[in-house]
């Protein structure tokens, strides 16, 4: 019976072993087939994703990358540009931040263009940066580049001082989900989730976080958010790609002193969100042209005044539309060209900063921009860019550049350039209309600031001398510039009650500065960061905001055993910040941070302990915030 | 498609029809080859192209060459037994190797080796000696490590991602010594984890053609991983070069085409229809993304002094 039953089964097997081969090739996981090696491609890193090599670049060009972000022991966004040469940070309170470049700056950084993957995000009211209402978060950033120096031809209005330009991190680069947690001393609470996933052509990435501390001690400026982005990406065959960003920021912000009429102890409601789309097109690697649209929504209710003033409230909402065109393409091998325009309307409803008779201002900018590199020899390198810019505030305004880069040896180069750029007057400088109610005033206002509305824009000419060299391998790597900036019609507030704003002074800041990058092995990473520079002025003001020098070192270690540890010193010497900030004597501030990473390799978690400012205590841009010593552990878990 | 739903419908009862009448009827017909291919496919039509014009220099007689789609075996109105039967494509040998037909000469053209081993696991023995051979699609890794070295001017830390087909190169890329980083992985969504492990110690990322590691989905992840690390990618096609590799070294359907033609013609010549060993394509191309390389710092040589310098080097180890 077995027997049969065997012999039954082995021919049940046998037969369908034979028809198998049929059945096999419709259903079975294929074999690998010749498709595996021939199958076509989008192109993945066409001319916008490629960086020009430093040695090439019309402008000096800081890099922050990942590792680099990591090891600063930042918590916030703002505070990475210490490692950039010539820069400073500063903090009005726990929850304004400012960023400058060779001092010229107050509680706003009103003198930068600061952009996220592209969107341009200085408020139009006062042109400044929220730094602490960013949709992003430091952990989705992948890269930031700072040019250092006006560079208008490529980066459009405001890359006055400088230019932050903020790169995401792509839904590809890693996936799964993440959890992370901060808490420390000083109220510091954050906590995240972020998710990274694909689909076929579809690749997201969503983050959603808390966060909040208490600022400055004795100062009533604790904060707390909630913010959230995504980024989605489809590609579209093999020549086209569509991605959506969408951002959002809502929280609460203390501001204020006791006993000040105007900047009484209050809380700043905000809500800030945004929405991009971006479609490119790829032609060849080299020819592409891209559309990109956006929208920023900035909202804040405040109420200001007590004791002498009648409290106000003071709502303001800012919204900005833009679209951008832009083609890049290579006519001969020589010759790389880029070129566009754009369109952007800028509205702002303030009605107590800008007269309740006008609510809402608005400015329509339109721009041309171009830049053609042109390879004169294979070791001669010239850039041209000019960027055309119309405005309703200041009309019809050019911004040229020139620069060219000789490469003295295969990794050595040098740079001269010239440029020239414009910062168009924010609404508030040339529209300002602040009236406040006088307590018991009987209805009587007081004028607090009025603008001129005749205002024109602030004008700088940048002229560098560079150096960038590097060793073969890598292990050195080296940036110098020598630089004179000369600054005219520079906007300042003028006289008194009521204020106004005025194209007041000329300044010329100019100095020496670099960067230099060591990685004696490959677990060891060494970049200090050096700016000497002084600035002479008709303004002694703008004289003294400007320090003398300013020093960054920061060292990553990986310790083997999966520990990684990093410092940072900074040292800046004395300044004195323009608007509410104060003289800040020189100071020097060490961070340290000390990580465990755990889990699977390329999947890891870790856990990090931060301490930041661990020598002094310090000034920190005004007199009342002191910097004290605080501590945080994070903790990041793969799910 | 068509052709799946002919074998589905059609070709399983015609087969085991086609394969008594063989049995029962054998006809030499040696003065024919059967080319076994779908012409419609792109690189199938560039192969034959390159056989046929390879044919065409020959100075003595060939056999017929008789084109028929795989499904199409089962159709045959004329039973014949070939000279020999050249399969192009991995689709092709395995209809052919399922079909069960009298046993013959089998030349697999434009085969990945792994699919190659996978249909014959007794290729190593000499069962299959001078009756079955392939010519892979796929390069040798000697070949790729000695491009490797021409291109990087650092010691060479070169990182490896093996899928479950690519993993039979394993031991000879660990026997080299050169490969310092092998990361092995089973299911796509492991890809970006093991990139992440890979390339912050490598310094070139040898792409190896799988398609769990290496397809159309995953190329944004490898590509934009591996330039944020600056680790340049050395790939396997014209199209992964276009995309972002910094270089590929691949041998076109045309020229496995005519390494084809030129094995027929020299079997021909001698007329013993001996089949060599199964080998790697002979003739190759490179591609080189200059943008890539010029964004990357990196100086390259052409393509032309390149395939020069791999070919006199072969010899070296």
């Amino acid at each position: 019976m077995i027997k049969i039953l065997v012999m039954v089964l082995s021919r049940l097997i046998a037969s369908s072993l034979l028809l198998m081969p049929i059945a096999g090739l419709a259903n079975s996981p294929a074999l690998p087939s010749e498709d595996s090696v021939y199958f076509e491609l989008p192109v993945v890193l066409s001319a916008t994703r490629l960086e020009q090599p430093m040695l090439d670049t019309p402008a000096s060009i800081t890099v922050i990358d990942r590792e680099m972000i990591v090891a600063s022991g930042a918590r916030e966004i703002y505070e990475l540009f210490r490692m950039v040469p010539g820069f400073q940070v500063g903090s009005d309170n726990g929850g304004v931040h400012t960023v400058t470049y060779h001092g010229l700056g107050d509680q706003f950084s009103r003198r930068m263009q600061v952009l996220v993957d592209g969107r341009s995000v200085y408020t139009p009211a006062v042109g400044l940066v929220e730094w602490s209402n960013f949709s992003v978060d430091l952990d989705d950033i992948e890269r930031i580049e700072v040019v250092r120096g006006p560079n208008a031809a490529s980066y459009g209005a405001n890359a006055f001082l400088g230019v932050i330009s903020i790169h995401t991190r792509h839904p590809t680069v890693e996936q799964g989900t993440q959890l992370k947690v901060i808490r420390g001393g000083n109220g510091i609470e954050h906590y995240r989730a972020r998710y990274a996933g694909s689909a076929g052509p579809l690749s997201f990435r969503a983050s959603i976080g808390h966060r909040a501390d208490d600022g400055f001690d004795r100062r009533h400026d604790s904060k707390r958010s909630t913010l959230g982005n995504l980024r989605a990406e489809w590609l579209i065959g093999s020549t086209d790609r569509l991605e959506f960003q969408a951002g959002f920021n809502d929280g609460r912000r203390q501001d204020g002193f006791i006993g000040d009429p105007l900047q009484n102890p209050r809380a700043k409601a905000d809500s800030t969100h945004f929405g991009m789309l971006r479609w490119q097109h790829v032609f060849q690697p080299e020819h592409e042209l891209s559309l990109q649209a956006y929208y920023n929504y900035f909202d804040r209710k405040e109420t200001y005044g007590s004791g002498f003033f009648i409290p106000t409230p003071s709502p303001v909402t800012q919204r900005r539309y833009d679209l951008e065109l832009e083609h890049r393409f290579s006519p001969h091998k020589h010759w790389r060209v880029v070129w566009g325009g754009s369109a952007r309307l800028d509205q702002v409803d303030a009605p107590l900063f800008l007269g309740v008779s006008r609510p809402r201002l608005q400015n329509h900018l339109y721009r041309l921009f171009s830049n053609v590199e042109w390879h004169l020899l294979p070791a001669l390198n010239f850039n041209a860019g000019v960027m055309m810019e119309n405005n309703d505030i200041t009309g019809t305004d050019w911004s040229p550049r020139l620069a060219l880069n000789y490469r003295i040896r295969p990794r050595v180069a040098i740079r001269a350039s010239i440029s020239k750029s414009v910062r168009t007057p924010s609404f508030f400088e040339n529209n300002v209309d602040w009236k406040m109610p006088i307590a018991g005033g009987g209805g009587a206002t007081a004028l607090i600031f009025l603008g001129s509305d005749t205002l024109q824009p602030e004008k700088i000419i940048a002229r560098e001398l560079g150096l960038i060299a590097s060793t073969a391998n890598g292990v050195f790597r080296l940036e110098l510039k020598a630089f004179r900036n000369s600054l005219s019609q520079v906007i300042s507030t003028s006289g008194g009650a009521p204020f106004t704003f005025i194209n007041k002074s000329s300044a010329t800041v100019e100095g020496l500065e670099g960067q230099l990058q060591w990685r004696p092995t490959p677990q060891t990473r060494f970049i200090l960061s050096q700016s000497n520079g002084r600035t002479t002025s008709d303004a002694a003001n703008l004289v003294a905001s400007t320090p003398s020098a300013t020093t960054h070192l920061l060292g990553i270690f990986d310790l083997g055993n999966r520990y990684d540890a990093s410092f940072s010193f900074t040292r800046v010497s004395q300044m004195e910040w323009l608007g509410e900030g104060n003289l800040v004597p020189s100071f020097r501030r060490v961070d340290l941070r000390l990580a465990r990473r755990f889990g699977a390799r390329g999947n890891e978690g870790q856990i990090a302990l931060i301490v930041q400012n661990l020598m002094e205590r310090h000034i920190d841009f005004r007199d009342q915030n002191r910097l004290g010593r605080t501590g945080f552990l994070q903790l990041e878990l793969p799910l | 498609m068509e052709g799946n739903t002919r074998a589905k419908g059609f070709y399983r009862p015609a087969s085991l029809i086609l394969s008594l009448m063989l049995l029962a009827f054998p006809v030499h017909a040696q003065d024919v080859i059967w080319v076994i291919a779908n012409p419609e496919h792109a690189a199938h039509g560039q192969f034959i192209q390159g056989l046929r014009d390879s044919l065409s220099k020959a100075t003595q007689s060939i056999p017929t060459l008789r084109l028929l789609r795989p499904a199409e075996l089962a159709g045959i109105s004329i039973p014949e037994r070939p000279i020999l039967s050249i399969t192009v494509g991995s689709r092709a040998a395995e209809f052919l190797n399922k079909a069960k037909l009298e046993p013959q000469r089998e030349l697999h053209a434009l085969i990945p080796q792994a699919a190659y081993q996978k249909l014959y696991p007794q290729w190593k023995t000499d069962s299959l000696a001078s009756t079955h051979s392939a010519i892979y699609v796929n390069q040798p890794i000697s070949r790729l490590l000695r491009l490797a070295r021409l291109v990087l001017t650092d010691s060479p830390r070169i990182g490896v991602l093996l899928g479950p087909w690519s993993r039979i190169h394993e031991d000879e890329l660990k026997r080299t010594g050169k490969v310092v980083n092998i990361h092995t992985i089973g299911a796509k969504r492991q890809l970006i984890p093991a990139l992440q492990g890979i390339l912050p110690r490598s310094n070139l990322l040898l792409a190896l053609p799988d398609p769990t590691v290496y397809n159309r989905s995953s190329a944004h992840a490898v590509l934009l991983n591996s330039y944020r690390h600056r680790v340049p990618v050395l790939a396997f096609s014209r199209s992964y070069t276009r995309a972002g590799a910094l270089l590929s070294l691949y041998s076109t359907p045309g020229q496995i085409g005519r390494q084809t033609g030129e094995l027929v013609t020299r079997m021909a010549t001698t007329g013993a229809w001996k089949l060599p060993p199964p080998t790697h394509p002979q003739y190759f191309s490179i591609s080189i993304n200059r943008q890539v390389a010029y964004s990357m710092g990196l100086s390259l040589a052409t393509e032309s002094e390149l395939s020069v310098q791999l070919n006199a080097g072969k010899s070296s180890p």
